[in-house]
């Protein structure tokens, strides 16, 4: 096994161990990203970019600011009191965290699904139509939820109950009518938490090759602690660690096959290995 | 993470079965190369009871890479490996399996012996010899590079073996050239003789080519690169 010393727990990952794109045909790039809680840093200098209708996995340990980093892809952080964002995040090259940018705009393109299903306690239907409505699309609402829902292959199996409550019917198909509703108002990107570790082996398996399949047309950012999840479905993964100073740091990011094959980062290696963690 | 003073956990029962893992595929290549000089020697002595014994033993060799490759299924569907502890299980498989067919080549040789019964030799054998002595030593050196782990070791023993691997094909060829000769001209129970001879040396010059192959699997180990 091999050690880790405390120093190296302290560092972010060498440049060279992160993975660099194409910046054109990156959807979302953010570069020395830095959160603040009142005086606690959570992540410090993140840079990374994200292409265009990939997969990307967050994996790391609990409280490494996974999490954190994934809310300020849509500006979900601005909610957080005290939550103070430095540096930047350009969505197709424009700066998310601009003074002109309404927050709520950016939260449509960039839609998310939380780790617990949370679906307005109202009909299946309603809980679709909500955003297209609130962004003033009132014709076609049908073809809209229908569409979405389809899109989010959970139609079938909630076709004939639109007027039911979305609390009615169970976890699994309630977390895919968060991601259909998420998907109702045609985002580009969707971030997750932890979107199946609430769920039960076939319901998991259903998000999964959800994921797989929105992903020719949507770009997806997914926080997991499930090792085998992130494998299965991800293009890419990001791992962060948090040091004795608690910061969370960017590790490495690289292919699938490198994070989960053969990282290059002694600590990817102990993390992916179920050493650290 | 709670702590970081915690950062080297360890898993400790998976660290001890891949230990495990190691040792019992140093026993069966330990094995493996028993068997290999037991069945030369037989063959050069004409001992047809050590050449029986090489036979008879080739059952502890099937049931030793059975054990591994179950240990194998066990630490993949218990442990769900990844990256090295992935690779090493991998790699294990595909060793475990040179190293059975190695010994069914020594099996094979000692079954030439047994065939060959009480045939007078034709003369005495001195290359078939050399070139068992030399897959041998291939052999301990990718198992010797299955253990280090260390990339530039296991390529320099790869690099290495590719040599001898060369050599050993010159030297079998010569070995074909002089027993077509023999087949050509000697006696009908010389030419016999020879056919079977042309037999054990197949069997050494594959011993040679799997040894290789073991020095690449060893290699995958550290580098995950399978080419």
């Amino acid at each position: 096994m091999q050690k880790i010393d405390n120093q190296s727990i302290t560092s972010s990952g060498s440049d060279e161990n992160i993975i660099k794109f194409d910046q054109s045909n990156n959807i979302l790039q953010c570069e020395n990203l830095s959160v603040n809680y009142g005086e606690t840093i959570a992540i410090q200098k993140v840079s990374m970019g994200i292409p265009r209708n990939s997969i990307v996995s967050l994996i790391g340990p609990s409280g490494c600011g996974k999490s954190t980093l994934l809310r300020c892809f849509n500006r979900m952080n601005d909610l957080i009191p005290q939550a103070k964002v430095e540096g930047s995040v350009k969505f197709f090259q424009n700066e998310i965290y601009s003074d002109k940018v309404d927050p709520t705009e950016i939260r449509f393109k960039i839609g998310m699904v939380f780790q617990r299903p949370n679906p307005f306690p109202k009909s299946i239907y309603e809980n679709i139509a909500f955003g297209p409505k609130i962004n003033g699309l009132t014709d076609n609402l049908d073809e809209v939820v229908e569409t979405s829902l389809r899109r989010a292959a959970v139609w079938d199996e909630v076709k004939d109950r639109l007027n039911e409550s979305a609390l009615s019917i169970s976890g699994g198909q309630q977390q895919r009518i968060c991601i259909a509703r998420a998907l109702a108002v045609n985002p580009q990107v969707i971030l997750m938490d932890e979107p199946a570790s609430a769920l039960d082996p076939i319901s998991t398996q259903s998000i999964e090759d959800l994921i797989v399949e929105l992903s020719s047309e949507v770009t997806i950012l997914i926080v997991t602690h499930n090792m085998q999840q992130a494998t299965r479905i991800s293009d890419y993964a990001a791992f962060m660690l948090s040091g004795e100073d608690r910061i969370g740091r960017l590790i490495e990011y690289g292919t699938n096959e490198q994070i989960f094959g053969n990282p290059r980062d002694n600590r990817t290696e102990a993390y992916v290995t179920g050493r650290i963690g | 993470m709670d702590n970081n003073n915690d950062l080297n956990v360890a898993r400790q029962g998976f660290e001890g079965s891949l230990n495990k893992l190691q040792s019992d595929i140093l026993l069966l290549g330990d094995l493996v190369i028993q068997a290999i000089k037991k069945s030369i020697h037989s063959l050069k002595t004409r001992n047809i009871e050590e050449s029986e014994e090489v036979i008879k033993d080739d059952d502890n060799i099937d049931e030793l890479e059975t054990q591994i490759q179950v240990l194998c299924v066990e630490l993949i569907r218990k442990e769900a490996p990844l990256a090295s502890d992935l690779r090493r299980i991998v790699s294990a498989l595909q060793i475990v399996d040179e190293l059975e067919r190695i010994g069914d080549y020594a099996e094979g040789i000692a079954k030439i012996s047994v065939t060959m019964g009480k045939l007078i030799p034709i003369n005495e054998l001195v290359l078939i010899p050399k070139m068992a002595e030399s897959s041998v030593n291939m052999l301990s050196r990718s198992l010797e590079s299955y253990t280090l782990r260390d990339f530039s070791t296991c390529s320099n023993i790869l690099e290495e073996l590719r040599a001898k691997d060369k050599e050993i094909n010159a030297m079998h060829k010569q070995v074909q050239k002089e027993l077509l000769n023999t087949i050509k001209h000697d006696s009908a129970e010389g030419g016999e003789q020879a056919t079977y001879l042309m037999w054990a040396a197949h069997n050494l010059e594959r011993i040679a080519d799997r040894s290789k192959n073991i020095a690449e699997r060893s290699l995958f180990q550290v580098t995950g690169e399978i080419n």
